[in-house]
């Protein structure tokens, strides 16, 4: 029987035979039921939820995260179940749930650690609330309005296990004598020698202390290096690309971190779709919604600049948004002139082409091939013979071991 | 003997361990064994189903009791205290003998067998009571005379009640958590199918329904019995009789026993709910739910005892009763307003008989109204009205809103009934024509808007005389400028601006495309008014006045072309 049919028999009986004591049942009743949904929908409403924790961690960082929920009005909330949903790749099974009774003012907190393992963007929630009445009159749910997120940051390794010479691979490349001469870069002055070019003398200078200065620039050539990232599915072995192509974000994050550690300036370009980036463009272009490039962060230096290029390798999805070869086109006019141009690929297929263009256009070269699926011997050697540096990582036992 | 994992209860999971979470508990017990204990020991009863046979016993006391109240009602004379301590017993044995059901998996014949032992030892422990409570009757070697109607009528409720009771208490097990149910390993080979099975966690709430529904339809007929025992069957239609004011307290008593019930059973759905989606459960919802029931229940009696339950007058009278005060309040504004024109009037009035050399006339009283007179009632008529209002006020709630909670939750039901068919339809009709008149009177009101603000005929005519003796007392020179300006208005007011890079010749060339066939009459105004405009000599009245005809031909050429262009304009899509 229905409880709201069950008050209208009441209250016909009540009504009939017209005994006091029914009339009390039958308020009590009516009390407990509109009492009930009164007392749900209000408590509820000053249910408040924060939730707690880092919005970046590490590869293989335990990351502990708290869902913190506060009864901010004045009545107790009987029951309040929590659930909230989290990424399949960081927390097994991806739910987590608390069932809690909260008096006024009580907090109550749902504690849970994530278990960083996997690269990514995530989006952690929405926390689902539910909760209702004592006997059962009613009951209510909603979910949690914002969404935290979450950036795991690629696996970074070091660069001897991967077969790639860590000390000075790219880059800035110091000379005892200066090969070239950085214009931009002013050491020092001294005296002029016969043979100085007038356009080296330091005019302010000379006139201050009465004789001919010329100006010293530093002997160093800073090569700034950009790094390219090749994640088109084309240049990968078809049945390893997922974890040929993680590697590849692994290794050019940690190349990126060995050149931050060295301070040196640095770029990152990707042709990966970022996930965040292209909510941004739905967000200004209402339609599209697809970002056409992928991420390209400009030359900089330090350990700021190294959390923005991680942020973007942690964010990156594996799959192209545009080919390479267009990326590379479209980027190599903007690099400045003599920088290291370090690229990460696949198997190398198609970069010959590439390599001899940059190396033309006075660019150093390296290439690192992660692949290890495919013989990379045919690419590799052509590639060298095109003037770029090539490293290929390790066997796959050597990599197995490392757990890469 | 270790006890089996399926044996671990609500409230024993409770009182586990103080830090650890009960569920968790539960289902570190319960792991492992996917499938429900086997083998003989003697069935165990848990705490938890303790409370509730013992709630559920009772309830059944309370039944039994009013069962007397009805036979001593009838001038019987009732002996029947053995039945009221028999039913007592009978949740016990069904719980008991479920349990032995179950463990020992009695199917077919073998249970049929085992119900009917049941059955025979139930009337023969009833029978044994009833010896013990009476005393043994004198059979005089008739053994026939055990067989009475006492016996049978007796017999009939002990078994009507045991078999409901076994009904609710094999439901109140299976509201609970079997250790059948617990969580799988996540490697387990059947966890899929465990993650995706729902059909048990239906059942349990299907099983709490039933309780629910059946205790609320044993209040009803608790009441219906009730009011048999105390009100006489003569007096049901009598409603002028006065309303008996005493508590019964066996009905009270099945109300608080059953709500009890209801909230324990309640936790226990949640409980089990949460342990099939493998929540972490907080031991305060189980401590404090007791506290939150007795304090819904205490508000809840704190209230009903503040409402009316007494209505001295019928619902017709308190309506009337109160359509008249609303119009006694009306007619008592009304007086007092005329009141206050009178006395408003009272120093004219006054003057005026001064001015006649007659006395003056008394000042305005304020005449008193037609009091609603209220129904007749005994005591206080009017508190008792309006203690009748407010019950009335209460009752119609009472109804209005289970009336549409009840149409709102079985909407889909209700709407497949062909008289509700037919209301539907008749409400959508009524709420179209409610629509279309809204619209109609939407209109109507635009209308007659334009047609206030529209100047009558002789407002228009006052308005030309003022313009003719305007244009009258204007200089030959400012009436050029005038015909030409207002030229200008006239274009622009149908939508052919002048820009402001446009010399009058081109303004009037422009104006000319839109109206072609008064090409001669703009440029002879353009024209005029350029002359009247940046020339120094005299403008010649004459000349002036003559520009009439012209602007008059533009002016009406110019409303030709805006009727013309709003009959070529497209029209609206046809509804």
């Amino acid at each position: 029987m229905d409880m709201g049919l069950f008050l209208v028999i009441l209250f016909i009986v009540a009504a009939v035979l017209r005994v006091d004591f029914f009339f009390y049942i039958l308020y009590v009743f009516l009390a407990v039921y509109l009492l009930s949904r009164l007392w749900v929908s209000r408590a509820l409403r000053q249910v408040k939820v924060k939730r707690r924790l880092d919005s970046h961690a590490f590869w293989g960082e335990q990351l502990p995260v708290r869902v913190e929920v506060s009864n901010d009005g004045l009545l107790p909330v009987p029951w309040l179940q929590l659930q909230e949903t989290l990424p399949q790749p960081l927390a097994f099974p991806p739910v987590r749930s608390l069932a809690v009774s909260l008096w006024p003012h009580e907090k109550a907190s749902l504690s849970y650690t994530l278990d960083c393992r996997k690269r990514g963007y995530y989006h952690i929630g929405p926390l689902r609330l539910a909760s209702g009445d004592l006997l059962d009159t009613v009951s209510r749910s909603f979910s949690e309005q914002g969404m935290a997120s979450l950036i795991v940051y690629p696996r970074l390794l070091p660069l001897e296990d991967l077969g790639i010479p860590s000390r000075s691979p790219f880059g800035s490349i110091k000379r005892n004598t200066a090969i070239h001469r950085d214009p931009a870069r002013v050491a020092g002055v001294r005296d002029y020698r016969p043979g100085d070019s007038l356009r080296h003398i330091n005019w302010k200078t000379s006139a201050a202390r009465g004789s001919l200065q010329t100006k010293v620039f530093d002997p160093v050539i800073s090569l700034d290096t950009a790094v390219f990232l090749d994640l088109e599915r084309g240049h990968y072995e078809p049945s390893h690309a997922i974890t040929t192509t993680e590697l590849a974000i692994s290794v050019a994050a940690s190349i990126l971190a060995q050149l931050a550690r060295q301070r040196q300036p640095f770029s990152l370009i990707a042709n990966g779709r970022d996930p965040l980036a292209e909510a941004d463009a739905s967000d200004g272009a209402g339609e599209s919604g697809r970002a056409s490039t992928g991420p390209s962060l400009p030359m900089r230096s330090g350990q700021a600049h190294l959390v923005t290029v991680l942020e973007a390798l942690g964010r990156i999805d594996n799959r192209e948004v545009e080919p390479f070869a267009a990326m590379i086109q479209r980027e190599m006019v903007r690099l400045p002139w003599g920088c290291t141009v370090v690229i990460v690929s696949g198997n190398g297929e198609g970069l010959l082409g590439h390599a001899l263009r940059l190396e033309r256009s006075g660019f150093n070269v390296v290439v690192v091939l992660v692949d290890y699926h495919s013989d990379l011997r045919r690419h590799s050697h052509e590639l060298e013979m095109a003037g770029a540096t090539v490293y290929r990582l390790g066997q796959r036992q050597e990599l197995t071991r490392m757990k890469v | 003997m270790s006890e089996p994992p399926g044996d671990l209860g609500l409230d024993d999971a409770l009182d586990l361990e103080p830090g650890l979470p009960p569920v968790k508990a539960a289902q570190e017990a319960g792991r492992g064994s996917a499938t429900p204990p086997r083998g003989g020991g003697r069935p165990r009863l848990r705490i938890g189903m303790w409370w509730r046979v013992a709630l559920v016993a009772g309830m059944l006391y309370a039944f039994i009791l009013v069962l007397g109240d009805i036979a001593r009602a009838g001038g019987l004379t009732w002996r029947g205290g053995y039945l009221g301590l028999a039913v007592c017993l009978a949740p016990l044995e069904a719980y008991i003998s479920n349990r032995m059901i179950k463990r020992r998996q009695l199917r077919g014949d073998d249970r049929r067998r085992f119900r009917l032992a049941e059955v025979v030892m139930l009337v023969v422990v009833l029978q044994l009571l009833r010896f013990l409570w009476q005393g043994l009757p004198h059979l005089g070697g008739k053994i026939e005379r055990l067989f009475d109607v006492e016996f049978f009528l007796g017999s009939l409720i002990m078994l009507g009640c045991w078999s409901l009771v076994a009904l609710v208490v094999q439901w109140l097990e299976e509201i609970e958590f079997q250790p059948s149910e617990a969580p799988l390993s996540a490697t387990a080979p059947g966890y899929d199918l465990w993650v995706g099975s729902h059909t048990r966690r239906l059942q349990h709430t299907a099983a709490f329904k039933h309780v629910r529904s059946l205790y609320l339809a044993g209040a009803v007929l608790m009441l219906l019995m009730a009011a048999m025992a105390q009100v006489n069957p003569g007096h049901y239609v009598d409603f002028g009789r006065t309303g008996l004011r005493y508590l019964i307290l066996h009905v009270l008593l099945y109300f608080v026993l059953g709500l009890a019930l209801i909230a324990e059973a309640r936790l226990s759905l949640l409980h089990t709910t949460w342990q099939h989606q493998e929540v972490d459960i907080s031991p305060q919802v189980a401590r404090r739910w007791p506290w939150l029931v007795l304090a819904l229940l205490g508000i809840s009696v704190a209230i009903s005892l503040v409402l009316p339950v007494q209505y001295s007058v019928g619902l017709i009278e308190t309506l009337s009763y109160a359509l008249n005060l609303l119009f006694t309040v009306l007619v008592t504004l009304l007086y007092l307003l005329l009141f206050l024109v009178g006395l408003l009037l009272y120093p004219l009035r006054w003057l005026l008989a001064r001015g006649q050399g007659g006395e003056a006339p008394p000042p305005p009283e304020f005449q008193q109204p037609p009091e609603a007179a209220p129904p007749a009632a005994t005591g206080h008529p009017l508190l008792d009205t309006i203690k009748s209002l407010v019950f009335w006020l209460v009752a119609l709630a009472v109804v209005a809103y289970a009336l549409y909670n009840f149409a709102r939750e079985h909407r889909s039901s209700l709407e497949n009934l062909p008289i509700l068919r037919s209301l539907y339809r008749l409400g959508r009709w009524l709420a179209g024509a409610w629509q279309a008149l809204r619209r109609r009177a939407s209109q109507a009101r635009l209308a007659l808007a334009a047609r206030l603000a529209r100047p009558p005929a002789a407002a228009r005519a006052g308005a030309q005389a003022r313009r003719a003796k305007r244009l009258g007392r204007l200089t030959p020179r400012q009436l050029v400028l005038q015909y030409y300006l207002a030229t200008m208005r006239r274009a622009s007011s149908v939508g052919l601006h002048r820009r402001p890079s446009q010399t009058p010749d081109e303004y009037s060339d422009s104006l000319a495309g839109a109206v072609p066939e008064v090409h001669p009459d703009l440029t002879a105004l353009t024209g005029a008014f350029v002359e009247a405009r940046y020339s120094e000599h005299q403008v010649d009245a004459a000349y002036a006045h003559g520009l009439k005809p012209y602007f008059v031909r533009v002016k009406r050429a110019l409303g030709e072309w805006v009727r013309k262009r709003a009959q070529a304009a497209p029209r609206g899509p046809v509804a």
